[in-house]
């Protein structure tokens, strides 16, 4: 009954507030912190009215969507013209209403999991809390009426996690997580985590047909998705303003990443090295996060795949070439799911917050003093955005190291876990 | 069998109407006057070779032995080696006042926007060869006319759609050709005398003869608006081929200024009391004047405006080929000309058109008895006004404004403009209001670093009505180096060019809009280092904790101080601890 009213306040928030001021849809979209050429509602606009003048989308640097999404949008924006932007703001609230439930499903299917595993009852919160964790958000409420398409990413990649783990359907989940990347390319990198994942929740343990039939199913998705963009458009085009755009970083914008900056103030000579490292580095956790918190068929209590696929996730958009706010929101709102195992254990989660809070609060001050008032400079907001990185840092270590204390005190069972003081060597 | 047709030729190219000269002198009001001198050259002969980049073609050029006359023998060259088939270069400077001054000279045909515009019509077999023969022939204009047109690249380049059909008969060498009509603007480059003396060197006369003698840079530079266009034109018929040169020189002269520079010099020195022009109807007394506006009975003559007199006719058997026309208002004013020739003066009223003849010296002297007096004013078919809105760095919107100054008859224009790839366009937000429309629209958006924008309206507008678009772009931040020195004074963007189109679609009046000044974001340029030095410690903050994290056994403390006594290192430490111990000791 609870999570009816939660998901009703949810979508009331989001559907009404960009219906009756159809502005805050433009204002967020132009939006450093919630925004970026990749994912804008903007850019989506201005694809549909190539569309419309018959202009070639990918010729020209202006569109970056995948075409399928593009000509799916603009179908769904066509049913009745009048009133396209109702019909965008109500299925941005769907989609999101989407998440928080799946988001929900997978609380329930976390917390039956542990308790297997442990052999006692895990009890975590309770799906109206988790709901209300991400419809709430201010993150992901930015995001969603920044009508970004990363509402879209977030949702497949919450799809595949349920697909796998609650329907147990690990096929169908390869294919959303091949929709996810052919969406917003980063999320291929989640392929590592997810056979993991899935090795972890199969009943009988046979991992080479298992995971290579993932894979298949995972790479003819991935494959079959840029056919049929490829049959759409007629050209190889999208292909690199889509995923090479991501990759090669030809467009700067300002953003709360790692990227922007350093590759505006870079010497022409070390771009190439610079870009490499940068991507190595996008992807560099992935595999060893992926193998740290594996689930062994042996060792009943440790490891963890479903916390290696959110980690793997929360590393991605730490270090991904094009990131909003949105993408920590979806990590943030993911978090009590771990509330009985991980969260106890963690030490900083006060201090990541206020980070957090003054990050997000000075951020958009310090953009206004650079942009238009041009009494602080880019450094300002730059600052911001290594502030965000310390934020995530901080966040990694906190849960690592909670996971790692839960597993030792799981393991060894020390007498009083309370006054148990643990170090690495 | 080439050289036979060229000698039997000869006695007809040799004929100087080859070459002409005019200069057109029109009073404006409030005291200003247009100066606009024209000059055109005729290649007669010019067969047409097409030059294959990928061959040695500079060869093939020089062993045709050609009869230039009167024609420069420098661009000749450029153009043949670049299968140039028409090329127009505008050098313009200033801010045109269609209200005192009306239509442009012309009809804005020889008139360009600010700074320097290049197009030119080329002849290649594809689009790949049609942009190496234009890189190629702006890096050689950029030499020849000591302009900055090696900044012509891809970026700035675009392909005008609607002057396409303006092109003509094809002149082309062979069926597998086509031509291409390529165009690209430079609004941030200053004209200056340098520009001109290239300018004059393409004269027969060098600027020392002729109408072209009158042209010295410290006068026409000093001018309120001044344009200065090379056009080179390919005209066949059935039998031959032809190359036409015309080079024109507009400018508006401030009278009353260049008229106190030559009373007072270069240096302003405020007016001693007896001198001021004082309105006597009002209080007037040894300590208070209300000033009059400027004189309007006064006489000026070209040495006083030009710093010169001309030097004769262009040739001084040719009395037939430099003319001096004048424009002027019979009522209020009358000119006399000055032919001297050492010691002897003769001085004649000038009639409408004057012509130079001999190697006498020309002055002419022009009063007024009420300069606010001249002849009518044309108003051109159509007024516009571009500017930039918004107020900050990352995003803009541009809002044209197009007004038909008719009463009775509707306007049909072609609107056309470039924007530089780092203005990003959303033509989603297009919005048009009041009277017109649009007919017809072009658009290809820009490529980063590689194509700029390029929009084409074909816009109606109704007798005395105003049209007005406005559309949004985000401005772009770039990398570090491709700032300009001074990035925070902002980028000038090229005007646009509205064309008033006739019932047959052909061009009947254009015009430029002025230069926008785009203020991008700009990065700090002293962090380079430092941003570098901040962003890898974070990454390798990250890097470094996970590594430790994933990588080391978790044990309690108890344990690690246990393993730590162990270990080699502590031993070696406890080693040292104790010798320098029993080295203490021992003292």
């Amino acid at each position: 009954m609870s999570l009816t009213r939660v998901l009703v306040a949810g979508a009331a928030v989001r559907f009404l507030i960009p219906t009756f001021l159809p502005h805050i849809v433009d204002i967020l979209a132009g939006t450093a912190e919630v925004s970026t050429p990749i994912d804008s509602f903007r850019s989506l606009q201005e694809a549909f009215f190539y569309l419309d003048n018959g202009i070639d989308l990918y010729d020209g640097a202006m569109v970056h969507h995948p075409p399928i999404f593009v000509s799916l949008m603009k179908s769904a924006g066509d049913l009745a013209p009048a009133y396209a932007y109702i019909i965008y703001n109500a299925l941005f609230t769907l989609v999101d209403l989407g998440t928080a439930y799946k988001i929900t499903k997978l609380n329930t299917w976390y917390n039956q999991h542990q308790s297997l595993r442990l052999g006692r009852s895990v009890e975590g919160l309770s799906p109206h809390l988790l709901a209300a964790f991400y419809l709430f958000n201010p993150l992901i409420v930015l995001t969603n009426w920044a009508h970004s398409s990363a509402i879209f990413t977030y949702f497949m990649i919450v799809e595949l996690l349920v697909q796998a783990l609650v329907d147990h359907n690990m096929f169908r989940g390869a294919i959303a997580l091949g929709v996810a990347a052919y969406l917003s390319f980063v999320p291929i990198y989640l392929i590592v985590p997810y056979l993991a994942l899935v090795y972890a929740v199969s009943k009988p343990r046979d991992w080479r047909v298992l995971i290579l039939k993932c894979f298949c199913v995972f790479f003819f998705a991935v494959t079959l998705l840029v056919l049929v963009s490829f049959a759409l458009t007629a050209l190889p085009d999208f292909v690199i303003q889509c995923y090479w755009l991501v990759l090669s970083f030809q467009k700067f914008a300002p953003n709360l990443g790692l990227w922007w900056y350093i590759f505006t103030e870079m010497f022409d000579f070390f771009n190439p090295l610079y870009k490499g490292i940068f991507n190595l580095y996008n992807c560099v956790f992935v595999a060893p996060i992926a193998l740290r918190f594996f689930e062994s068929a042996k060792d009943k209590k440790t490891g963890d795949s479903f916390l290696a696929f959110y980690l793997c996730l929360l590393w991605v958009s730490f270090s991904k070439s094009y990131p909003i706010v949105g993408d920590l929101g979806l990590a943030v709102s993911m978090l009590p799911i771990f509330s009985q195992t991980v969260i106890p254990h963690t030490k900083f989660l006060f201090i990541s917050t206020l980070t957090l809070i003054v990050c997000l609060l000075l951020s958009p001050i310090f953009y206004y003093c650079w942009i238009v008032l041009g009494n602080g400079n880019s450094n300002f907001f730059y600052s911001m955005s290594l502030i965000m990185g310390v934020v995530y840092i901080i966040l990694f270590l906190d849960i690592i190291w909670g996971r790692l204390v839960m597993d030792y005190i799981e393991t060894n069972e020390p007498k009083d876990p309370a006054k148990l003081r643990l170090t690495q060597i | 069998m080439q050289l036979l047709a060229l000698l039997v030729a000869l006695p007809v190219i040799a004929a100087q109407s080859d070459y002409a000269e005019s200069l057109l002198i029109k009073p404006l009001p409030r005291n200003k006057a247009l100066a606009s001198f024209l000059f055109d050259t005729l290649l007669s002969l010019f067969p047409l070779t097409y030059t294959n980049s990928s061959s040695s073609g500079d060869h093939a050029i020089l062993s045709v032995a050609k009869h230039y006359l009167t024609f420069p023998k420098s661009i000749e060259p450029i153009v043949a080696s670049t299968n140039t088939r028409q090329l127009h270069l505008r050098f313009t400077q200033g801010w045109w006042d269609t209200e005192s001054w009306g239509r442009l000279p012309h009809n804005g045909s020889h008139t360009g926007g600010t700074g320097v515009e290049l197009s030119a019509v080329i002849e290649a077999g594809s689009l790949e060869e049609a942009r190496a023969s234009w890189l190629k022939l702006a890096l050689s204009l950029s030499g020849f006319f000591c302009a900055l047109l090696n900044f012509v690249e891809d970026s700035l380049t675009t392909f005008p759609r609607h002057d396409v059909s303006e092109m003509g008969a094809e002149f082309v060498t062979s069926a597998n050709n086509s031509l291409f009509l390529m165009r690209a603007a430079l609004p941030e480059e200053p004209i200056c005398t340098e520009n001109l003396t290239p300018f004059l060197k393409l004269l027969p006369t060098r600027g020392k003869a002729g109408l072209g003698s009158l042209l010295d840079g410290h006068k026409l530079y000093d001018s309120l608006w001044h344009s200065m266009s090379i056009d080179l034109i390919t005209e066949c018929d059935s039998e031959r081929c032809s190359l036409k040169l015309s080079q024109n020189i507009d400018h508006i002269i401030d009278i009353t200024r260049l008229l106190r520079k030559h009373r007072l010099g270069n240096i302003l020195k405020p007016l001693s009391g007896d001198q001021l022009r004082c309105d006597l109807d009002k209080k007037y007394d040894d300590w208070t004047c209300f000033p009059l506006t400027d004189e309007t009975v006064f006489e000026w003559d070209f040495q006083k405006i030009f710093g010169r007199t001309i030097k004769g006719a262009c040739f001084q058997d040719d009395n037939s080929s430099s003319l001096i026309q004048l424009d002027l208002n019979n009522t209020s004013w009358s000119a006399t000309v000055e032919k001297s020739k050492g010691d002897s003066v003769h001085i004649h009223d000038a009639g409408l058109v004057e012509r130079l003849e001999g190697t006498y010296q020309y002055n002419v002297n022009l009063r007024t008895s009420d300069s606010r007096v001249v002849n009518d004013i044309e108003k051109p078919p159509i007024e516009v006004s571009r500017s930039l809105t918004g107020y900050s760095q990352d995003k803009g919107g541009i809002r044209v404004n197009l007004k038909n100054p008719s009463k009775e008859e509707s306007v049909r224009i072609v609107y056309f403009e470039t924007l530089p790839w780092y203005m990003r366009a959303y033509l989603y937000t297009l919005k048009k209001s009041g009277g017109g429309h649009i007919e017809a629209q072009f658009y290809k958006p820009a490529i980063d670093r590689k194509r700029p924008g390029h929009l084409e309206l074909v816009i109606e507008i109704p007798p005395a009505s105003d049209f007005t678009f406005t559309y949004q772009f985000d401005k772009s931040l770039l990398r570090y180096a491709e700032y300009p020195p001074d990035a925070n004074h902002g980028f000038a963007i090229a005007p646009a060019i509205v064309k008033v189109l006739d019932t047959q679609d052909s061009t009947v009046y254009q015009m430029r809009t002025t230069t926008l000044l785009l203020t991008l974001p700009t990065p700090d340029f002293s962090m380079p280092y430092n941003v570098i030095i901040l962003t890898c410690t974070v990454m390798a903050l990250a890097f470094g904790t996970i590594f430790n994290l994933l990588t080391k056994k978790v044990v309690t403390e108890e344990e690690f101080e246990a393993i730590s006594k162990e270990s080699k290192v502590a031993q070696i430490k406890a080693r040292i601890s104790s010798t320098i111990l029993a080295l203490k000791g021992r003292k």
